[in-house]
């Protein structure tokens, strides 16, 4: 500036001007260049002020520490709810005990004190826990009850604080079956439909109790349902003296499982025993022999491929020899055997006689088309893929043919069944509510099958030589098959070691529900007179489930209308049955 | 003229400063009264949670069966539906005293 003034003509005069509007008249150069000055400078001006008030409004960015950030970080995962809206699994806030082991005084006595008040803690690991010094942060108990807080709350020891974070609780506890599958220690998602919320994105990372934002999962399962299969099955287990149990109950045409219970069963809320070898989900985690519950398929091949009338014979007289292995009929009646007899009567010569006629491919081509083949899943993972026989020769595909040599898990083979009596479309398996009835896939067999077998399924049930005679619920027309398998072990099959199943159906004219039952090892009771067949033992298993279950899904028994004694009880006053 | 104007604008600065600040106290005090207010909607959701899932827990169907039963309540039979058309004609209603 004071260069420039120097160079110029009037330094002094453009510096204090002694009349700036007189000047500006007279010189307007000068004149300009105060009004850019001044122009500049209320610019600055404006911009210093702009920054106070942007400042003084906003406030400059905030530094933010939180020191727990690293650590501690939990899942909070969407409600999972049965068909009703009844709450499976929820997350609940519940407090978390870590220590800073820098503010620990007595090492010896909070390790003391803690092993007193958890005696699963082991003092070891509490002592390498607590024993670094320059850690800041170790959990030692995620997950407390409150009276437990309470409790350590009043040790008064310094170095032990709670973090609150979410939990995952069952309030239906064994009930919410295996199928909702298990979390790990920072609630996620190990198995199960938990794992399915979280391959759905329906869980998020959170630091601190956070309700979840996603919506809740609605399952297909009817608590009130899963409760009385439950029931039943734990009665048929302690009668029949069996030990294990499952069933499951279908709608044959979404495909949604409305109940599933595998016993013995596993509590999420305890994870660690939930994980035990005999807790296995026999429903989906295993596969069996599931012996003459086939025969429904076997006859149906013949109705759909063989486009047999149910009136149509086999000659069922003699065994069948293959080499070494003979087949039997458990009560032969050495003559020829239709169709229907085949199913009503159970016979094993006849049904290898239909999948002989059929041959090995089309019998192999059709379970195939059933899906029995496959490996399929439902949302809560991989359903246990078959077993199927490495060699299928003809002795194969006379076995298969009345349920040994394949062997399926039980919600495969009530997957197929479904498919089988609904009208033939495939279905598939969901745990999830189906809003909307679902298109059907494939068709798998004609109308007319389908409507042959479900006749035929009555007709074990109503028969007088029909195996399935006490399954058989009034007003429900149950249709089923029974199924005694025997048991493979390593030398052979076992005769007194079988799986005992009933498939039943509901009502078989026109069914909504299917009911697979299978009792793992029954004893000889006098109830059955000292027999393990189906027949009886699974048979009224599977009848007292469809009694239950079937008022509670809504479905009316036919006789209401005319039931003729509907008067006589509305005037008694008192359910006939309570005195009991 | 122009003292006037100089005058006029140190109060209008002065004036507006205080407006600027008093409207800043309270848009913080608004803002700790919506995290007060958050903070007690989440605790609320979180106790609500609780309460629904012990509520869930009571209501469990083993329990309500077992209270039922003590009730001298069973399972419902094939024998006790009936058609409405089957019940007997409701009596007339008791004209009221």
């Amino acid at each position: 500036m004071a260069m420039s003034t120097a160079q110029t003509a009037q330094p002094r005069r453009w510096l204090v001007p002694q009349d700036v509007t007189g000047s500006c008249g007279t010189n307007r150069t000068e004149g300009r260049r105060l009004l850019v000055l001044c122009a500049a400078l209320g610019l600055v001006f404006a911009a210093i002020g702009a920054q106070v008030v942007r400042l003084a409004i906003g406030g400059g960015e905030t530094v933010r520490l939180s020191a727990a950030q690293p650590v501690g970080q939990n899942y909070a995962r969407a409600d999972i709810l049965d068909r009703r809206g009844n709450l499976i699994a929820t997350d609940i806030d519940a407090p978390s005990l870590f220590a800073d082991p820098a503010l620990v005084n007595d090492l010896d006595e909070v390790i003391d004190k803690l092993v007193a008040l958890f005696p699963d803690l082991k003092a070891q690991d509490l002592r390498q826990a607590l024993g670094d010094r320059t850690r800041r942060f170790a959990w030692i108990r995620r997950g407390l009850t409150p009276i437990e807080e309470r409790r350590v709350h009043e040790l008064g020891l310094p170095g032990l604080a709670f973090r609150r974070e979410p939990r995952r609780a069952y309030p239906a506890g064994a009930l919410s079956g295996h199928f909702v599958g298990l979390v790990n220690v920072d609630n996620k998602g190990l198995s199960g439909i938990e794992r399915y919320i979280d391959e759905k994105g329906a869980s998020e990372l959170v630091a601190g109790p956070v309700r979840p934002r996603a919506a809740p999962v609605r399952l297909s399962i009817d608590l009130g349902a899963q409760h009385a299969v439950a029931r039943e099955l734990k009665d048929a287990m302690s009668r029949y003296q069996a030990n294990a149990a499952s069933a499951l109950v279908m709608d044959v045409d979404s495909g949604e499982l409305l109940a599933m219970v595998s016993l013995p069963d596993a509590d999420p809320n305890q994870p660690g025993l939930a994980l035990a070898p005999e807790r296995l989900d026999k429903l989906t985690g295993g596969v069996f022999e599931l012996g003459s519950i086939f025969k429904i398929l076997t006859v149906a091949l013949a109705m759909d491929d063989l486009s047999a009338s149910p009136e149509r014979f086999y000659d069922a007289s003699q065994p069948l020899r293959f080499g070494r292995h003979t087949i039997n009929d458990l009560h032969p009646l050495h003559r020829p055997l239709t169709v229907r007899e085949i199913l009503v009567r159970s016979s094993n010569v006849g049904s290898a006689m239909i999948a002989l006629e059929a041959g090995r491919d089309r019998q192999r081509a059709f379970l195939d088309r059933l899906g029995l083949l496959d490996h399929i899943q439902t949302e809560a993972g991989r359903i246990a893929p078959p077993l199927v026989p490495p060699r299928w020769e003809e002795i194969e595909t006379a076995t298969i043919a009345y349920g040994h040599g394949l062997a399926v898990s039980p919600l495969q083979f009530a997957t197929a069944v479904a498919s089988l009596v609904n009208g033939g479309i495939r279905i598939r398996p969901t745990l999830l509510r189906q809003e909307t009835q679902p298109v059907g896939e494939a068709r798998v067999v004609s109308k007319r099958t389908s409507a042959y077998v479900r006749e035929l399924l009555r007709a074990v049930v109503v028969d007088p030589h029909g195996t399935g005679k006490r399954a058989d619920v009034p007003g429900y027309d149950v249709g089923g098959k029974t199924g005694t398998a025997e048991i493979p072990t390593r030398g052979g099959y076992q005769g007194d070691a079988v799986v005992s199943s009933f498939l039943a159906i509901t009502p078989a004219s026109a069914p909504r529900y299917l009911v697979l039952v299978s009792l793992f090892e029954p004893k000889g009771v006098s109830e059955t007179q000292g027999k393990i067949t189906a027949g009886l033992n699974a048979a009224p298993t599977a009848g007292r489930i469809v009694a239950r279950v079937a008022p509670l899904l809504g479905l009316l028994p036919r006789d209401v209308t005319t039931a003729p004694h509907a008067q006589d009880h509305s005037s008694a006053g008192v359910p006939r049955s309570s005195a009991q | 003229m122009s003292r006037l104007l100089v005058l006029l604008a140190v109060f209008m600065a002065i004036g507006s400063a205080f407006a600027l600040y008093s409207i800043k106290y309270d848009t913080r005090q608004l803002e700790q009264r919506v995290n007060a207010s958050q903070r007690a909607a989440e605790k609320a959701a979180l106790d609500i949670a609780v309460l629904k899932s012990e509520r869930a827990y009571l209501g469990r169907p083993e329990r309500i069966e077992q209270l039922a039963r003590e009730q001298g309540l069973v399972p419902i039979g094939e024998h006790q539906y009936a058609r409405a058309a089957a019940a007997p004609p409701t009596p007339p209603r008791q004209p009221k005293r």
